[in-house]
């Protein structure tokens, strides 16, 4: 559609020999954030690996606003502007709080309200005070916060957010909730990827849903959370 | 000043009392010490930082050596010329070593570096007419840096400790930078390095070529200490040395490489005076370092320091509340 930041068609994608998506499309509103769900193996991850590069797509095509990306390297994708939260984390143990931001860090000159260390710890108070520490030795909810912080520094156009509640307390959940609303609230396109149907459907202007490497559901959250029968026959769960 | 700055001032001080204390063979040990302090603080940084672990350092190390003593001897460069032309061939062939190594990680990464490292030691070892082969090159005359004499054992070992002071602390402040982190962080997880949008390979590769530069400085110092330079010089066994030394004292630390360096020297020029097999002496305190601290002897006793002096543990709370006994009866 013609106000998509970022558009997926048909997109294939292999495991080696493993056909894993068959022919994904959607599209991301821009400003808007898109939840995307399915159980766990449907292709949920694969989408987003693809998008960032790590995966390359056999078929079909990936473009940023109006800018084709499917195929590139992973480093040019990622300083085009998509940045990813990734499943599990995955911060840098070894660097201190505040290297793992500034070795995120992408100006932007000349934008205003471009994320900076400043700001991101004005929104992550407790990375401020801990930002001499070593990642490593942060808890699970801090880790989350400095993964979020670290795809922010990479001032994204698109933010992917991989499983950002797996692992967490629910009084943690729902702080990362409420930093994913703030950043929707703030214009930023996000699509998060989750297990966590109803933090979802709550967050989300448009729903995915994936099944066995394929769009089973695409459509308005409002639309999803209604069709019980949907979520229960595809997800399992409501 | 922070407590490592107040630690780092006292330790150059302490140094600069060397000459004072200890008669002239051991200032030349001591100069020779820093001379190995800083080739495995140089390949710390790839080792330490980068997680490339590699067995043919001494290429640069030794190409140095032999570059300044040609330049200087046979070409009939000027000192400094020959110096600078000897540092610049040493980084160069670590730029073009590193495009060849990086193709590869690990393992296979670890055997490219030998494999280059052997390929530099057949030419000094078989080209005869331009390394004198197994004769191996002596340097005459040690240069005279803004015309002061550095031949006598106390004034060379002032000069070696003005360029280890200043080469250690350009390197701890690379290793701080946004480039080091993203060093460290390509060690730690490369492939989220690449999802930030950082040519992985790119920083891998100016590591690597850094990594030479300062190892070619050592060589330097090694042939201006030395007065000669011969095949061992770039031998597997001297890689295999400096490399014993960055783990011996701790990769990835700043003094772990220089401690490794001082207990490899030691047991090298001391201890063999009184112990003849002092190569299994050697193997034996590398055995127990890797048995007893894995890490190497810095991290390992900073761990033990830290036990040692961190305040016992508060009392830990009960999981569930006793049960009231207010309202038993």
């Amino acid at each position: 559609m013609a106000n998509d930041i970022l558009e997926l068609s048909g997109v294939h994608a292999y495991y080696g020999d493993s056909h894993v998506l068959h022919g994904i499309n959607f599209g991301l509103r821009k400003g808007s954030l898109l939840g995307l769900l399915g159980r766990n193996g449907a292709g949920k991850t694969t989408c987003m690996s693809t998008i960032m590069g790590f995966l390359n797509p056999k078929q079909g095509s990936i473009v940023l606003e109006g800018e084709r990306i499917g195929g590139a390297k992973p480093e040019t994708i990622a300083r085009k502007g998509i940045c990813l939260v990734p499943q599990g984390r995955r911060i840098f143990r070894s660097l201190t709080v505040k290297e793992n931001l500034q070795v995120a860090e992408r100006r932007v000159p000349d934008t205003p309200g471009a994320w900076t260390l400043a700001r991101v710890f004005e929104i992550f108070p407790r990375l401020k005070e801990r930002q001499s520490q070593f990642a490593g030795s942060l808890s699970g909810g801090e880790q989350q916060m400095l993964a979020i912080g670290r795809a922010l520094m990479g001032n994204p156009r698109v933010l992917l957010m991989d499983e950002p509640s797996e692992g967490l307390a629910p009084q943690i959940v729902a702080d990362v909730g409420r930093i994913i609303a703030m950043l929707k609230a703030e214009g930023l396109s996000i699509i998060l990827v989750e297990q966590n149907i109803k933090m979802t459907l709550n967050l989300a202007d448009d729903i995915v849903i994936i099944n066995t490497g394929q769009v089973v559901f695409s459509g308005p959250a409002a639309q999803a959370a209604a069709d019980h029968s949907l979520i229960s026959h595809h997800l399992g769960v409501f | 000043m922070n407590r490592n700055a107040i630690l780092a001032l006292l330790g150059v001080v302490l140094l600069g009392f060397v000459p004072f204390v200890m008669d002239d063979f051991f200032i030349n040990l001591t100069s020779q010490i820093l001379c190995y302090a800083l080739f495995a603080v140089s390949l710390n940084l790839i080792v330490g930082y980068g997680g490339m672990t590699s067995l043919g350092h001494a290429a640069y190390f030794g190409i140095a050596a032999y570059g300044v003593t040609w330049l200087h001897t046979v070409a009939g460069w000027g000192q400094l010329s020959s110096a600078i032309g000897a540092v610049a061939v040493a980084t160069f062939t670590a730029a073009v070593f590193g495009v060849l190594a990086l193709r590869a990680s690990g393992l296979s990464f670890l055997m490219i570096t030998l494999a280059l490292g052997q390929i530099v030691w057949g030419v000094a070892y078989r080209w005869v007419g331009l390394t004198q082969g197994d004769n191996g090159m002596r340097f005459p005359v040690r240069p005279e840096p803004l015309g002061f004499n550095i031949n006598g054992a106390t004034s060379f070992y002032y000069f070696s400790l003005i360029v280890f002071v200043v080469s250690v602390y350009i390197i701890w402040r690379v290793v701080q930078s946004p480039f080091g982190a993203g060093l460290r962080g390509t060690k730690d997880q490369p492939r989220r390095m690449r999802m930030l949008g950082h040519n992985v390979w790119m920083i891998r590769w100016v590591a690597f070529i850094m990594s030479g530069f300062w190892a070619a400085i050592a060589g330097l110092l090694f042939v201006y200490y030395q007065k000669f330079v011969s095949p061992y010089t770039v031998s597997l066994q001297q890689s295999a040395e400096v490399l014993l030394m960055t783990i011996l004292g701790g990769a990835g630390t700043l003094t772990g490489p220089m401690v490794g360096a001082v207990i490899v020297t030691l047991v090298k020029n001391v201890a063999s005076s009184y112990v003849e097999r002092w190569n299994a002496l050697l193997g034996l305190i590398f055995v127990l370092a890797v048995v007893f601290m894995p890490t190497g002897l810095v991290p390992g006793f900073r761990k033990l320091w830290k036990r040692r002096t961190a305040p016992p543990p508060a009392s830990t709370p009960a999981l569930t509340a006793k049960p009231s006994t207010e309202h038993a009866s």
